[in-house]
């Protein structure tokens, strides 16, 4: 396993081209009715590290994990992920090549269980095509996957509740589940779109450990966050969005320090706790 | 975040008030119920015996040269009171003819052209027929023209086609205006409570009946239009008012989800269609002031007087609904509520007392469309359930949850499907509207005025 | 009054033909609705279809030998379930990409778009138009039964219905055995997914448009069988058989039955039709005898009707009150909502 640390001499510039990016965006746009909702002119993320993407609200985060991960459509721009374009690729086979997302808002299904929940994000089951369903020639992954969703679920501390409908968890169990359901498709990039939000702080620990546990592992993570404690103490590198464009991209050391940052972002939480900023996050 | 019924206050009075809105709706409905006693004997001879059976004419003349021996016949293409009916007749020595039609509707008149006699032609080959000949409720004699070419050389100067093509055009706002006022609440409501009522159709019939009732019916106050109208367009406000507040709103309070209500919805209208067929014994029915009027020409135009009065009251009461969601405090609460219920909450609105005024007004609209449409047609227990799937498309057409686009769609819907039959079978009208439904919904998935929504 | 009789109209009807009709119209709408959350409000659409599909071909071929055996008529099933596939594909194509109410809207609108088509003069050629189309199948050439058979001693069918009633409960044992097969794999899985989310499903690379697809095509499937089914017990065909009251009525049976439930719209359709028949056989009973006074709120005419309201009462009042029906967990069926 490769050592983690934060890459070096890569200069903390908007569009720095990176050592074996996984993920390379050219010149994608977003409008809505004449918004600009996002205006990227390049951004690369660098294989196996913690990204972190941070900006104001309405600066385009969400709009920019939609279009990656093909959600919704750019009006103009090229993305792809190692040697995969993606313009054009509809989102589950987007999930397919290996960039799995998770939502601001939990997505849980709630009237599948636990156990079911997970089952559903391994990938290329034979039971999921209608023939091989009917005559139940897919037994033997099943238990497969079965073995692989109760390891990640006791991982996750979910084991206790592999059978409870999913709709019956916590807010906070919710978010470790999608988390845990995203890695059931092995993926190489995981896209969490605010893992933290709306989780009861003694659990926020151990989500943490859980992100840097999927880098640890090989896996890439970028993640929309707006806790700057949490952004410091994971990411190693920070992209900074605003009305859309990248404004600022470095190590988080380098960040908190960038005036482009400080106006954009910073200026409108400065002095403010952590507990207060989250608190306005819907 | 659950909460099983049996552990909820709410459940226990949600009962309750299901129970008050059926008894609610059968005593606003029980209204009707002496008409429906009343009625048995007279139902028969329909808008009280005035109107005899309509007898469709015309005459055959060639220049002034009487045009003996054709023979013409009739079929029913839409007619409630004998939807088989056939009859024929022959032009006497005056080159006149006459079938006695059992009642309005819409008829094909086709001629025999083989039995035109040989000195003789039509001025237009292709115009041996009348696909679309419209006896109007009430009316005692219908004229049907068919031009002959005459001898003495050239056509008689005929613009039919154009002039029909406009007598379409015209019907196909009339009904338009009316789909229009029958589905703005339809929109409406859709927008800001999420549900899909498929009872609005009954709430169409409801306000026809209801009119009907105080106007015409034998058992009831037998008061002039004007009143029966104003009086049942409250009373169906009044009904829609009280929907909302004992069956919608416990619904929304008990977590049901748009889907169970849109279920209930379709309860709800099986349910009150056959009440009403119940309380009419399922006949249609005319309006008294209207049961003798023929076509008034206005230029090449030629409708009953009636019908341009009613094109008249539902432009006005459209910009009118118009000018209270553009004007008014209501207005704008309705649309901030249709906005972003949460935020228009959150800046102060009552958004229980808006929407209850969304259904009040919503169900008014509904009403008066179906007394307009009863006024152009006749009134029946599943008038408003057969204009349904119009209203769907021209709500859908216009775009989900816009008053406005309600208005554009229906109006798209019914010039479409009247001008349809200039071209093909009257039979396909009402598919036309759904035909162009589903191709604008593969085009233009957000509707003519709708907004193309975020995904994701 | 006659109890007896009403109780037996009420058994008949529930084990007859009608009602199986219903669970094999309804046992297609769960695989749509109950488990994969697609409102298809046109399923009569899909009974049009199979059924004149099927009830044309037989009637323009009316043998087709191979081999000293006549094909026409699994050949003409196979084409009324044909006819239900390119339906399902007609309608799934540009609605499936769309927010379900679309979905609900425009198959409603086609159902009635068939309807009025088979009714018009313009294809009367083809459909018969209002009077309907009579076709030989043959189907009851081969039936073995003879005489008149009894059920529970009491209840009789003669040996053609019990011919059709033998295939049609037939074909709803087969589709559900289907269902339960289907549902406990991991393809039922995907299509509960979709249900539940259909953007989660897609984020675990999951071909969503495909299942809603499959699903819904092969619940048209099985409501064309039906539709099939009804065509063959009166070996004749007709559009004011197909009204859009069959998809309400088989909504009905379902939530009654239970929704996502395998067993939910063969119970369901069971009960709705007992309950239907009896009340009808009680009316007219009750008519006849004046009990309590009945004849003088309502005739003989007014039986049709009240049965109609009865049913729009039982879908508000299920639906309020016990939204899971007979075998649903309350539970499940509340977590749906939020």
């Amino acid at each position: 396993m490769t050592d983690a640390a934060p890459p070096l001499g890569i200069a903390p510039e908007p569009g720095v081209a990176k050592p074996d990016p996984i993920l390379v965006a050219r010149g994608m746009t977003r409008t809505f009715g004449g918004l600009l909702a996002v205006n990227v002119d390049r951004l690369e993320v660098q294989r196996n590290t913690i990204t972190a993407l941070i900006g104001p609200n309405g600066a385009g985060k969400t709009t920019l994990f939609n279009l990656l991960t093909g959600f919704d459509k750019p009006d103009r721009g090229a993305w792809r992920l190692d040697d995969h374009e993606l313009a054009g690729v509809p989102a589950y086979k987007i999930a397919r090549l290996g960039m799995v997302r998770t939502f601001q808002l939990t997505k849980s299904l709630s009237r599948l269980t636990v156990l079911e929940n997970m089952l559903l994000g391994a990938s290329n089951q034979r039971g999921e095509r209608f023939l091989a369903g009917l005559f139940h020639t897919w037994r033997a992954e099943e238990r497969e996957n079965t073995k692989r969703a109760l390891h990640l679920l006791e991982r996750f501390n979910l084991l206790a509740k592999k059978d409870d409908f999913a709709g019956t968890m916590s807010g906070g169990q919710r978010k470790l589940l999608e988390m845990a359901r995203a890695l059931m498709v092995d993926p190489e990039l995981v896209m969490l779109d605010e893992p933290m939000a709306g989780v009861n702080p003694a659990l926020v620990e151990s989500l943490l450990e859980h992100v840097k546990g999927l880098r640890d592992e090989g896996r890439t993570v970028v993640f929309v966050e707006h806790d700057m404690d949490v952004v410091m103490s994971i990411s190693d590198w920070v992209v900074c969005m605003a009305e859309g464009n990248v404004i600022a991209e470095g190590p988080p050391s380098s960040i908190v320090t960038n005036e482009a940052v400080i106006d954009a972002y910073l200026g409108t939480h400065h002095g403010k706790t952590t507990q207060e900023v989250r608190e306005e996050q819907p | 975040m659950l909460r099983p019924f049996g552990a909820d206050p709410g459940g226990k009075r949600l009962r309750v008030i299901v129970a008050r809105v059926l008894f609610g709706a059968l005593a606003v409905l029980g209204v009707l119920a002496a008409p429906a006693a009343a009625q048995e004997t007279t139902t028969t001879a329909p808008a009280g015996g005035e109107a005899a059976t309509p007898v469709i004419r015309g005459t055959f003349t060639s220049g002034s040269t009487p045009i003996e021996g054709v023979t013409i016949t009739a079929t029913a293409v839409d007619v409630e009171a004998d939807p088989d009916f056939e009859g024929e007749a022959t032009s006497d020595a005056d080159g006149a003819w006459a079938i006695e039609a059992p009642g309005p509707g819409v008829y094909r008149l086709a001629i025999d052209t083989d039995t035109i006699p040989e000195d003789f032609a039509l001025e237009d080959p292709d115009r041996f027929e009348l696909p679309q000949f419209r006896v109007f409720p009430g009316s005692t004699s219908s004229n049907a023209v068919f031009r002959f070419a005459s001898e003495e050389g050239g056509g008689i100067v005929a613009p039919s086609r154009w002039e029909r093509m406009l007598n379409l055009i015209f019907s196909g706002i009339r009904l338009g205006l009316i789909i229009g006022l029958c589905s703005v609440g339809l929109s409406l409501v859709f927008g800001t409570t999420g549900l899909v009522n498929f009872a609005q159709g009954e709430l169409v019939t409801l306000g026809a009946l209801l009119a009907w009732f105080l106007n015409t019916s034998s058992g009831g106050p037998q008061w002039t239009l004007v009143l029966a109208v104003i009086v049942a367009v409250i009373l169906s406000g009044l009904f829609g008012g009280a929907l909302d507040m004992v069956l919608w709103r416990p619904m929304v309070r008990q977590r049901s989800g748009a889907l169970a209500r849109m279920l209930v919805s379709i309860g709800l209208a099986l349910f009150l269609r056959y009440l009403f067929q119940v309380l009419t014994d399922g006949s249609p029915n005319t309006f008294r002031q209207y049961a003798t009027q023929g076509p008034t020409d206005i230029g090449p135009i030629s409708f009953p007087v009636s019908t341009y009065i009613t094109m008249v009251i539902c432009a006005v009461v459209l910009i009118g609904v118009g000018l209270v969601l553009e004007q008014t405090r209501l207005g704008t609460a309705i649309r901030a509520v249709a906005d972003e219920k949460d935020l228009a909450e959150a800046s102060g609105i009552d958004v229980r007392r808006v929407i209850t005024m969304i259904w009040i007004g919503s169900t008014a609209l509904a009403g008066l469309g179906g007394i307009m449409l009863g006024i152009n047609e006749t009134v029946q227990f599943n008038m408003g359930f057969r204009l349904l799937l119009t209203m769907f498309a021209a709500v859908v057409l216009g775009g989900l949850g816009s008053a406005y686009g309600a208005m554009v769609g229906g109006l798209v819907v019914g010039i479409a499907s009247e001008v349809s039959t200039y071209w093909i079978d009257a039979d396909f009208k009402y598919a036309v509207g759904l035909a162009i439904l589903i191709v604008v919904l593969m085009v233009r998935p957000q509707g003519i005025l709708g907004i193309r929504e975020r995904v994701g | 009054m006659d109890w007896s009789i009403i109780f037996e109209d009420g058994l008949r009807t529930a084990f007859g033909i009608i009602a199986a009709v219903y669970a094999l119209t309804a046992v297609g709408l769960n695989l749509q609705f109950g488990y994969t959350g697609l409102m298809n409000y046109g399923q009569a659409g899909f009974v049009l279809v199979g059924a004149y599909g099927m009830a044309i071909f037989i009637y323009e071929v009316p043998s087709l030998e191979v081999g000293g055996v006549d094909l026409s008529l699994p050949v003409g099933f196979l084409i009324g379930c044909l006819c239900a596939v390119v339906l399902g594909l007609i309608l799934g194509i540009p609605t499936l990409r769309l927010r379900g109410d679309y979905l609900a809207i425009v198959t409603i609108s086609a159902a009635e778009i068939l309807r009025i088509t088979t009714n018009s003069r313009a294809a009367q050629d083809v459909t018969g138009g209002p009077q309907g189309k009579r076709f030989a199948s043959g189907f009851f050439d081969v039936n073995p039964f003879d005489g008149r058979f009894k059920l529970f001693g009491a209840v009789a069918f003669s040996a053609n219905t019990l011919w059709v009633m033998v295939w049609t409960w037939g074909l709803v044992a087969i589709c559900s055995v289907a269902m339960f097969l289907l549902m406990r794999s991991p393809w039922g899985r995907a299509l509960k997914a979709v249900r539940e989310d259909e953007d989660a499903a897609r984020a675990l690379g999951k071909n969503v448009y495909a299942y809603k697809m499959q699903s819904l095509v092969i619940g048209g499937v099985i409501g064309g069988m039906a539709g099939m089914m009804l065509a063959l017990s009166r070996q004749f065909v007709e559009p004011d058989a197909f009204q859009s009251s069959i998809t309400f009525l088989a909504y009905a049976a379902l939530i009654l039955g239970g929704l996502a439930r395998i067993f939910g719209p063969i119970l369901g359709s069971m009960l709705l039709w007992f309950v239907i028949a009896a009340s009808e056989s009680f009316l007219s009973e009750a008519v006849e005898h004046g009990f309590l006074g009945i004849d003088n709120v309502i005739t003989s005419d007014d039986i049709g009707p009240v049965r109609f309201m009865l049913v729009g009462l039982l879908i508000m009042l299920l639906v309020i009150f016990r939204p899971q029906g007979i075998l649903g967990d309350r539970q499940e069926v509340m977590l749906g909502n939020d």
